[in-house]
């Protein structure tokens, strides 16, 4: 067991993925047997607690739909509260396969990352993805790159490495819905390290997306809105880096 | 001719008044509204400008004006509810679809309005209205069904926190050399 399986957390937000999150469970426990596992049951209307309770895994069972962003909050109070070094985020649809995980550790030791995105453009691996799905993701990821400067590749990634620093600041500030572009943008703008981890993705194992040809054109205007409107927003103190670090804050 | 310079007038002072209050508090979201606001009055007149005589400055051309404020009020107000965390973007889509409709009516009422009018026969005003009751409309179906959502939820995470409570106060008494855990962070 390595030495970071101790002080982290691997958070598994989940609707509706009682097929999937079986078997993802099993291949964690095998491969990371001593890391304490999270999954956030949005208020699935399947067996998803009871697949992760029948596994052993701590369950957060939400009363009502938050969506992903409400459902990481959740999860990162959780760890926040357990005094967790670090917490993991991976999806419940198998998408991100575990073996990948030490690469995001690897970079975060190398980049001094407070938070680490798990990458499936960075490297040479498949890209398994519809081409209208890849073109915004390509718009977005020039948006950001923009709004971040520094070079993000794969904005809407759910396979992230949060260090304890970016974990108060997101078990206090997290976007509602569709969170993790404009959580990238927040994260620079309060002064966080992002970095980048070559990661290959798999196909979902099982389930349905959540963004579907409808929710596809409200996901791009609400990001669009919510990262324009960020810029204009003041960078709380209370919650930037420096405040929650002490460098070089009195 | 009078009546044009009245409204530019009315314009330019608003709009040197809002950039002063927002360069006297350094707000750089107010001013680059401000600026926004001023530039896109100025494009809106100087489309209308030319050959405009005073007999032209019509009902309908003072009408264009006040809707076209009344949307940039609305789309003003709305990014600075979202800046300030008080609206969600989720409803703020709305809302800025409901100022861009309005605002879009305002600038181009003929190619529009024309084809609303040859439709239902309605004369400009009446089109207007009835574009912004609908609107308006629609904003308040979408918030009823949602206060409904919420209504729903709140009630469902109230009777999650009854259980627990009970459940905890069973477990509580069952066990009670246990000592009290740490409250927990809010």
């Amino acid at each position: 067991m390595d030495h970071w399986q101790r002080e982290t957390i691997l958070l598994i937000p989940a609707f509706n993925e009682a097929a999937a999150l079986g078997p993802l469970l099993d291949e964690v426990a095998a491969l990371y047997p001593g890391l304490p596992v999270a999954v956030i049951n949005d208020c699935s209307s399947d067996d998803t607690a009871g697949v992760a309770r029948a596994r052993g895994a701590l369950v957060l069972d939400l009363p009502c739909n938050l969506g992903v962003g409400g459902a990481m909050q959740a999860g990162f109070a959780l760890a926040v509260a357990r005094g967790c070094r670090y917490a993991l985020r991976i999806d419940g649809d198998g998408q991100h396969p575990p073996a990948e995980i030490p690469r995001l550790f690897a970079t975060q030791r190398e980049m001094g990352a407070d938070v680490v995105i798990g990458s499936r453009f960075l490297g040479q691996g498949a890209v398994t993805s519809t081409r209208w799905r890849s073109v915004a993701i390509g718009a977005l990821a020039r948006l950001l790159t923009y709004a971040c400067r520094q070079r993000i590749t794969d904005p809407t990634s759910g396979f992230q490495l949060v260090n304890h620093h970016a974990l108060r600041f997101f078990a206090a500030t997290y976007p509602a819905d569709y969170p993790e572009p404009e959580s990238l943008a927040l994260l620079t703008r309060q002064g966080y390290r992002v970095a980048e981890a070559p990661v290959a993705f798999r196909e979902r194992q099982a389930g349905r997306s959540s963004i579907g040809r409808r929710t596809a054109f409200y996901y791009a205007l609400k990001v669009t809105l919510a990262l324009l409107v960020d810029r204009a927003r003041a960078v709380d103190a209370r919650l930037a880096r420096q405040a929650l670090t002490g460098d070089g804050h009195p | 001719m009078t009546h044009l310079l009245t409204i530019l007038g009315g314009v330019l002072v608003l709009v040197s008044g809002l950039a002063f209050v927002a360069l006297r508090k350094r707000r750089r979201g107010l001013a680059i509204a401000g600026l926004l606001l001023g530039i896109v009055l100025v494009l809106f007149l100087s489309g209308i400008t030319p050959g405009l005589t005073a007999d032209r400055v019509t009902m309908e051309l003072k009408l264009r004006v006040v809707t076209g404020l009344l949307s940039f009020l609305m789309l003003i107000a709305t990014l600075e509810a979202v800046r300030r965390t008080q609206m969600h973007e989720r409803y703020a889509l709305l809302w800025v679809a409901t100022g861009l409709v309005i605002l879009v009516f305002a600038l181009y009422p003929t190619t529009i309005l024309a084809w609303l009018q040859r439709v239902t026969g309605m004369q400009y005003v009446t089109a207007i209205v009835i574009v912004v009751f609908a609107f308006l409309l629609l904003v308040s179906f979408h918030f009823s069904i949602m206060l409904s959502r919420a209504r729903d939820d709140v009630a469902r995470t109230a009777r999650r926190v009854a259980l627990l409570e009970q459940r905890l106060e069973a477990l509580e008494r069952t066990r009670p050399e246990d000592p009290k855990p740490p409250a927990s962070p809010p």
